[in-house]
């Protein structure tokens, strides 16, 4: 029991730092030089330093996560700090590549550890990280089901376990774990995984996610018995791990002898449901060993007591024998008669959870994935769909792994990972080609649940279309309603609409109508036959575009460019429908909602034609924070907001800032682009035209190879084996090769590495192969 | 009307060729291997027919193997639904696209019956609708030299009715018939093993020797091993144990038992000599004894045991001085080149011209065109190599043969699928992993990816014969122009062989710098600039499979053939790609969710600041973005004139020039700390987390949400993505020390290494120096293993006790 007061100790100690390091150094960090920095160290206490030479856009964002992660740290009693290397003496830690910066980790003046700063991508890495390192001998990190079962063994009748898998260290999920393994890693061993066939091994089925298991190894005396596993249900955040722990090691069962309705215990302070086993003196052992067995079996999930019925002066009901409190509060106690254990179980738990059911579907989606990164992350999206599907469609929506079932994802034409595709009865498959996200596979779905395009069969219906009335449910995933309009005689341009209805199943409603009295429309509408209508029903309004001899593709450009909006906010998903149409764009960048009077200006530009040759648009910084980023490149600091800026991308990349002295008018505007167009400005920055190269070189086993053979005389040299650093003097003294070949194995790997001269190597030996 | 005189005089010969109609193809035999010819030109619409001899398809089962076990294993479980990755462990079945045609249906024994094989391929030539004529002998073939011809002249085939066959191509797939017999005086004494008693009663108390040293020899041997006084085997070479020598026609394991009661010092025994130097004489009981052809050219012509001198004479501890009871034959079979006329130049002098015709790497006979020889005739080209003589081998080559010809005659091109480059790794990956023909045709069939002008694309062709690389365009009608990627599967160089040990103690390589190391099967992929001639693959250096290829890769070895380790396979696979092709082949995930929109930003991120979009961007942007724009390239070139027609000015700037390209990264090699979580490939460039990097292609994905990163779906429960997501200083550490050391220092620090099989314990921090050496088969793990244990090692130095945390 010293270990338990002990933590009790520390707790405080750990809260009382909170407040202090709350109230006095909330969030700031401290920037030092060196000297001052280790002058600040003090015995026994951790502490975080990031050493950094100059502020360069990829240490910009290392330092957000590390200002975000002051306090949490602070709040264990760990300081930060950010040690400037320039201003100063240098120090060791200062390194030399001004981009390769770390971070260190120490206790006192001895240094615990270093991390690269890219380990420590955010926040919640950073605390992970740090308390992982801390926290070595409360968390043990295992790989291996034999580590598992050894780590069991060793704690028998000694202390529980918390193991837990998360998928990643420095997750949110890894972060969670070690902030409630500071609480509790003196009293319970922590075993930590981040192997999933760990987790399989235990039984776990659903490894999506992150699992937390508390092991009741403290109780188990005889050291063939397993340690009882209770799973945590909850997502893994500190706060439920606390309670779950709090649960677990909370008494197994209670005796009361209260009325249930004001009883309370550490469980229903922690939102679980009660169960009071009542019992009397007769039966008191029996009742006890059931009430046992129950409490086992809802560990984690109930409170269990033991209600002694002739102690008690209250009104149970004479037959009763088990009392349930529900978790909410105000909730009366059921009085229940149940004749086995079986049953109070299946009670307390179908009274926690909310069954699911499986739909029954006639469309069925297919989503083959095979091992690759892109899949996988399109599966969660994937996964999200589903789930939000679920009710409401009677859509099917399967998974195939193409690496197990090649010959299923040949048949059908899948060579490209991932692929959606839709079966629906009675017609060819469709696959989904949108952007690999929840929000527009949703709409692809929901939009595919009308056939296209719809075949509109009277004036009525026609309007009933045009105004949003006939498909009220799937207005919110088309912006616009497009209705072909044919006399009953043009056949081929109304095929060709069809085809593009077709081509654009998906995206965009489209409808068609060849009535007889279809000039009763094309007269309301001032259109000459074949037309297309457009309804932009955000906007309430009609347009009319005429079709003469548009083929398929031009019409499905057609209506694809009308949906387009003329003063877009830019986000992720639409940028490219923007940068597809090869103009410089004209980016206003906002920090939240765009000011009315800038829109209202660069609205009437666009309706005088002065922005034809621009993309006009604007970006809120606060829905696509990544703009701080694009900021952050062009300008050096960033600038006050809003700002205007014309992008080139698809000519030199020139990048040209409005000033910001100048209020962002019409008539400002106008002079500034002439200004542009006349090119009296200055461009603020250009970008590079740089080349996705390979990030880093590959192992270069024929130079390994040669070394071996090279250090083999017995066996011949092959020819080309020279040293590729010296090619123009191998070239001019081919005599010269004893003396290369003598060179020590060492050297000549270590210069082979040098990807530059790789393939200029390569050539050299083939050149000169073909010689000999 | 007559074409020419010579035409004239080959139909003065053949009588009936007048009436005879051409086929395009004649496939001789309705084997194993002319059936699996069969179903693919039936499969193409070819006009086809087999000729076979029996009244039934398969009639050499019908007597072989004599003791009707086949040694072909016949593996009905894997535990796998991928059927193609299942056939790399199903020796028996032909390739079809019925499922129902596998040969697990057909036998549940591991080592099937013969006749389970007869039935078997009388289903699949039954159940095709195969086109085969039974009961035809063919007595005879001829050229006739007709320039309209395909090849120049047609294959003239009679049967013993004396029906004409006139045949475009000729397909040979007759096996090997004829056994092998070597002649001595005496040799007619012996008995030969397709006729020789199979009932062990007929051996009882005998003394046995037998000639021949193969699996029919053992198989012989095992069948009355236990009724004999003694067997004694008698052959010129050494036993190869196909274990040793990964190679099927060894003796198998299953036939060895002789083996254990010559060397547990039973009766039974193994002897070595030049049977040629041998005679067997009888005497007048009827027993034979062994001596020297040379003692019996001395004696003359009399040969009776009685007059000639026995070698115990000499010396009376000679071996075989005992005389036997029988004399079994047992060595092998050649190929009956009876029926070939001579034109047909099927055979010469070269050192398989006694067992198999004269073939090329396509499987083409050298000395006429048209004339392709399948099946177990045509292992010549992979003789104690690969597979090539056994249905498990030859049903690929047969395919290759097949393509070969609808591409000579038809103008079908050699099969290939179109991928855009940002799937190569995953294409390649799914070959190595679930491919059956590369497996179990090693060394001899190699997929080939063709990169197309500017990288951007690639063709797939699968299961090429690696030794008619040169000829790759004009026996494909693809085209290399653009650079080749060769992926192969290959055994160790100096792994396999009779004499090796193949279990010695550090055989197996688990360091992914180790790789070109690796002893087992193992994918191996060669990278060309340009198409190698032929004259380079001739002369190609020593004990290399392909011509020396201006980079090479080896994927390294793993003990359950699953090359998905994201860190041990897929990264440096992906690495050596991205080298080769000077691109960054990294999967960016540019979809907004709504649960994490910071990868979607990734595009963004690297479209605005780096005025280039990743050709990885099409993913999320394909159905918005033309691949133009993609392309950095074509954006560039059409740089000036799109500027023109903006109006903008902006043309009257001259282009900026491309930046200067980054000096490439210090010599580190290999695996980098970062590097595990590309995050320091991601320093380097100006984009910035909060967005998606991939980890090693398929090992997990980070994804980024404004409240920080997840990482989804790990792939492989049992794959080490535990390795990048450890400690990234400790992955430093190891990392560093391990790609810093030669492999000559580590080789030699081999012998110290901790017991195979178990991992190491910590024992207290560790250096350069003293590297543990990853100690299992599946040591990819033990990398992780070992990492940990530095960890230990490092918190023992300096992690503090939680309590000290508040000083």
């Amino acid at each position: 029991m010293m270990c338990s007061s002990f933590r009790v100790f520390r707790v405080g100690i750990s809260f009382v730092t909170m407040c202090i390091f709350y109230k006095s150094a909330a969030n700031s960090l401290p920037e030092l030089s060196p000297h001052e920095y280790f002058s600040t160290l003090q015995p026994g206490k951790a502490s975080l330093a990031y050493f950094c030479q100059a502020d360069s856009p990829s240490t910009s964002v290392f330092l957000e996560g590390l200002h975000e992660a002051v306090r949490p740290l602070q709040d264990y009693g760990i300081s930060v700090a950010k040690v400037n290397c320039i201003k100063e003496e240098t120090s060791r830690y200062c390194g030399k590549d001004k981009d390769l910066m770390k971070a260190y980790l120490f206790r006192g003046n001895i240094l615990l550890r270093e991390f690269p700063t890219d380990t420590l991508f955010d926040e919640n890495a950073i605390v992970a990280h740090v308390l992982f390192a801390l926290l070595f001998n409360e968390v043990k990190y295992i790989t291996t089901p034999e580590d598992l079962q050894s780590a069991e063994n060793a704690l028998k009748g000694k202390a529980n376990i918390v193991f837990s898998y998360v998928r990643a260290i420095g997750t949110p999920e890894h972060r969670a774990v070690m902030e409630a393994a500071f609480v509790y890693g003196t009293t319970c061993q922590f075993v930590l995984t981040t192997e999933i066939a760990l987790l399989e091994s235990i039984g776990s089925e659903e490894i999506e996610y992150a699992h937390l298991y508390f092991f009741h190894c403290k109780p188990v005396l005889d050291l063939t018995q397993e340690c009882r596993r209770i799973l945590m249900e909850q997502p893994l955040t500190t706060l439920n791990i606390d309670l779950f722990i709090k649960t677990m090691n909370a008494p197994l069962l209670t005796e009361v002898a209260e009325d249930p309705q004001h009883v309370s215990t550490v469980h229903f302070q922690l939102g679980l449901p009660l169960v009071f086993i009542v019992s009397q003196q007769a039966t008191y052992e029996a009742d006890k060993r059931t009430a046992e067995w129950v409490a086992w079996r809802l560990l984690g999930k109930a409170g269990v007591l033991l209600l002694l019925r002739d102690s008690l002066e209250a009104n149970i009901p004479q037959h009763a024998n088990v009392v349930f409190k529900r978790a909410e509060k105000g909730v009366p106690v059921e009085f229940l008669v149940l004749h086995d254990v079986d049953s109070i179980i299946s009670h307390v738990e179908n009274n926690v959870h909310i069954e699911e059911k499986q739909e029954d579907g006639e469309d069925d989606v297919e989503g083959p994935d095979i091992g690759q990164a892109v899949s996988m992350a399109f599966l969660q999206s994937y996964i999200d769909v589903a789930a939000k599907l679920k009710g409401t469609s009677t859509m099917l929506l399967t998974r195939i792994n193409c690496a197990d079932w090649t010959d299923v994802c040949t048949k059908q034409n899948v060579t490209e990972f991932p692929v959606v595709k839709m079966y629906k009865e009675g017609e060819n498959p469709v696959s989904y080609a949108g952007m690999l996200g929840t929000e527009d596979l949703l709409k692809f779905i929901q939009l595919n649940r009308i056939s296209y395009p719809v075949n509109i069969t009277s004036i009525q219906e026609a309007e009933q279309y045009l105004h949003g009335e006939l498909y009220k449910d799937l207005l919110s995933y088309s912006s616009v309603s497009v209705l072909g309009l044919f006399s009953p005689t043009m056949i081929t341009a109304k095929e060709d609409f069809i085809e593009a209805g077709r081509a654009l199943k998906g995206y965009v409603i489209t409808g068609v109508y060849s009535g007889e009295d279809v000039l009763i429309l094309s007269n309301k509408y001032a259109v000459t036959l074949p037309a297309l209508l457009l309804a932009r029903h955000k906007e309430g309004r009609i347009e009319s575009i005429p079709l003469a001899n548009t083929h398929a593709h031009d019409i499905v450009q057609l209506i694809t460019d009308a949906s387009l909006e003329t003063f877009p906010e830019i986000t992720v998903e639409n940028l490219p429908s923007y940068l597809r149409l090869q103009k410089p764009l004209l980016m206003l960048f906002s920090d939240g909602s765009i000011n009315p009077q800038h829109e209202k200006a660069v609205l009437t530009m666009v309706e005088q034609k002065h922005l034809d040759s621009l993309t006009p648009c604007w970006l809120n910084l606060k829905n696509t924070p990544v703009g701080r980023g694009i900021l952050k490149a062009y300008f050096d600091t960033l600038p006050p907001l809003p700002l205007l800026v014309v992008v080139n991308l698809h000519s030199g990349g020139r990048v040209f800032a409005f000033p910001s002295d100048q209020a962002i008018t019409e008539q400002n505007l106008l002079s500034w682009l002439k200004k542009l167009e006349a090119g009296l400005e200055n461009p603020i920055t250009v970008l590079p035209a740089q080349d996705w190269k390979p990030p880093l070189p590959a192992y270069d086993f024929l130079s390994m190879m040669d070394a071996a053979t090279l250090q083999h005389p017995t066996r011949k040299a092959p020819e080309c084996l020279k040293d590729p650093d010296v090619p123009e003097s191998v070239k001019e003294h081919h005599e010269d090769k004893s003396a290369v070949e003598r060179e020590p194995t060492e050297t000549l790997r270590i210069k082979r590495w040098n990807r530059s001269s790789w393939f200029k190597y390569a050539e050299e030996s083939l050149r000169r192969d073909k010689e000999l | 009307m007559w074409g020419s005189p010579g035409l004239l005089l080959t139909l003065a010969l053949h009588p009936a060729l007048a009436v005879a109609p051409a086929r395009d193809y004649c496939v001789l035999g309705a084997g194993p291997a002319g059936l699996q010819m069969a179903y693919f030109l039936q499969r193409a619409g070819r006009d086809y027919t087999v000729l076979e001899r029996a009244p039934g398809p398969g009639s050499f089962f019908a007597r072989y193997p004599r003791h009707r076990k086949l040694i072909s294993i016949n593996k009905r479980y894997t535990g796998r639904s991928n059927a193609e990755f299942n056939l790399r462990h199903d020796w028996n079945s032909l390739l079809s696209h019925d499922p129902r045609l596998l040969f697990k249906h057909y036998s549940a024994a591991y080592f099937p019956d013969a006749g389970d094989m007869q039935r078997y391929l009388g289903d699949f030539a039954g159940r095709l609708g195969l086109r085969v004529q039974y009961n035809t002998t063919v007595l005879h073939v001829a050229l006739d030299k007709d320039r309209r011809a395909w090849n120049g002249h047609y294959f003239v085939l009679t049967d013993h009715k004396g029906r004409v066959y006139r045949c475009r191509v000729l397909l040979v797939a007759t096996g090997l018939s004829v056994p092998n017999r070597v002649d001595f005086p005496g040799s007619e004494h012996l008995e030969g093993y397709e006729s020789v008693s199979v009932d062990p009663e007929d051996f009882v108390g005998q003394n046995v020797l037998i000639l021949g040293r193969g699996n029919a020899a053992f198989e012989t041997a095992e069948n009355i091993l236990g009724v004999t006084n003694f067997i004694h085997m008698l052959s010129r070479s050494r036993v190869r144990l196909s274990w040793a020598t990964h190679y099927v026609g060894d003796l198998r394991a299953i036939n060895n038992g002789l083996l254990d009661t010559y060397q547990l010092k039973s009766l039974d025994g193994l002897l070595e000599s030049d049977l040629t130097d041998l005679a067997i004489l009888k005497d007048r009981e009827g027993k034979f004894h062994v001596t020297l052809k040379f003692f019996v050219e001395e004696a003359g012509t009399n040969q009776s045991a009685d007059a000639v001198t026995l070698p115990q004479d000499d010396s009376d501890n000679f071996a075989m001085r005992v005389a036997y009871d029988r004399v079994i034959r047992c060595l092998g079979w050649n190929f009956d080149f009876s029926i070939f006329n001579e034109s047909l130049r099927l055979s010469s002098g070269s050192e398989f011209s006694r067992k198999y015709p004269l073939i090329r790497a396509s499987y083409e006979a050298k000395g006429s065109r048209g004339l392709f020889v399948l099946g177990t005739a045509s292992h010549s080209v992979d003789y104690r190599k690969s597979a090539g003589g056994f249905i498990h081998g030859f049903r690929y080559t047969v395919r290759a043969v097949h393509r070969l010809l609808e591409q000579r005659h038809h103008g079908v091109a050699w099969p290939a699928t179109q991928h855009p480059i940002t799937q190569l790794t995953s294409s390649v990956l799914r070959r190595v992993n679930e491919a059956s023909g590369l497996y179990q045709m090693f060394g001899v069939l190699a997929d080939v990816i063709l990169v197309q002008e500017n990288a951007t694309a690639f063709e797939y062709l699968e299961e090429f014969p690696t030794q008619m690389l040169a000829q790759l365009e004009s026996l494909t009608g693809r085209r290399a122009r653009h650079g080749l990627f060769v992926v192969h599967m290959e055994y160790g160089r100096n792994f396999s062989g009779p004499e090796k040990d193949v279990f010695f103690y550090d055989r197996s390589v688990g360091h992914t710098e180790d790789a070109w190391q690796s002893n087992f099967l193992h994918p191996v992929i060669y990278y060309y600039r340009h198409l190698p001639t032929e004259q380079e693959v001739r002369f190609r250096p020593a004990q290399w499979p392909l011509p020396r290829p201006t980079a090479i890769h080896h994927i390294v070895e793993d003990f359950l053939t699953d090359w998905t380790a994201p860190v041990g396979h897929v990264l440096p696979l992906r690495r050596f790609l991205e080298n080769c092709l000077g691109t960054d082949l990294r999967s960016f995930y540019a979809a907004a969710t709504a649960i994490c929109d910071g990868p979607a930003q990734t595009c963004v991120c690297t479209c605005l600041p780096l005025c280039r979009v990743h050709r990885l961007c099409p993913h999320g942007f394909r159905m918005n973005l033309a691949p133009d724009v993609c392309n950095s390239d074509a954006a560039d070139g059409n740089k000036s004139a799109r500027g023109a027609e903006l109006g903008m000015g902006l043309t009257r700037v001259p282009p900026t020039p491309r930046g200067p390209v980054p000096s490439p990264p210090p010599p580190r090699l290999g695996l980098l700390p970062g590097d595990h979580f590309s995050w320091s490939a991601l320093i380097l460039e100006p984009c910035f987390s909060k967005m998606l990097r991939q980890l090693p292609v398929s090992g997990a994905l980070w994804r980024c949400t404004t409240r920080g990163l997840r990482v989804l779906f790990p792939v492989r429960p049992n794959a080490p993505e535990a390795a990048p997501l450890l400690p990234a200083g400790v992955l430093e550490k190891a990392g560093a020390r391990e790609h810093r050391e030669p492999p000559a220092a580590r080789s030699g620090e081999r012998a110290d290494a901790g017991p195979r099989g178990r991992r190491p314990a910590p024992e207290g921090p560790r250096t350069a120096a003293r590297r543990p050496q990853a100690t299992s088969r599946a040591a990819h793990r033990g990398v992780i293993a070992d990492d940990h244990a530095h960890l230990e090692d490092h918190a023992h130095l300096a992690a503090p006790a939680p309590s000290s945390l508040q000083g």
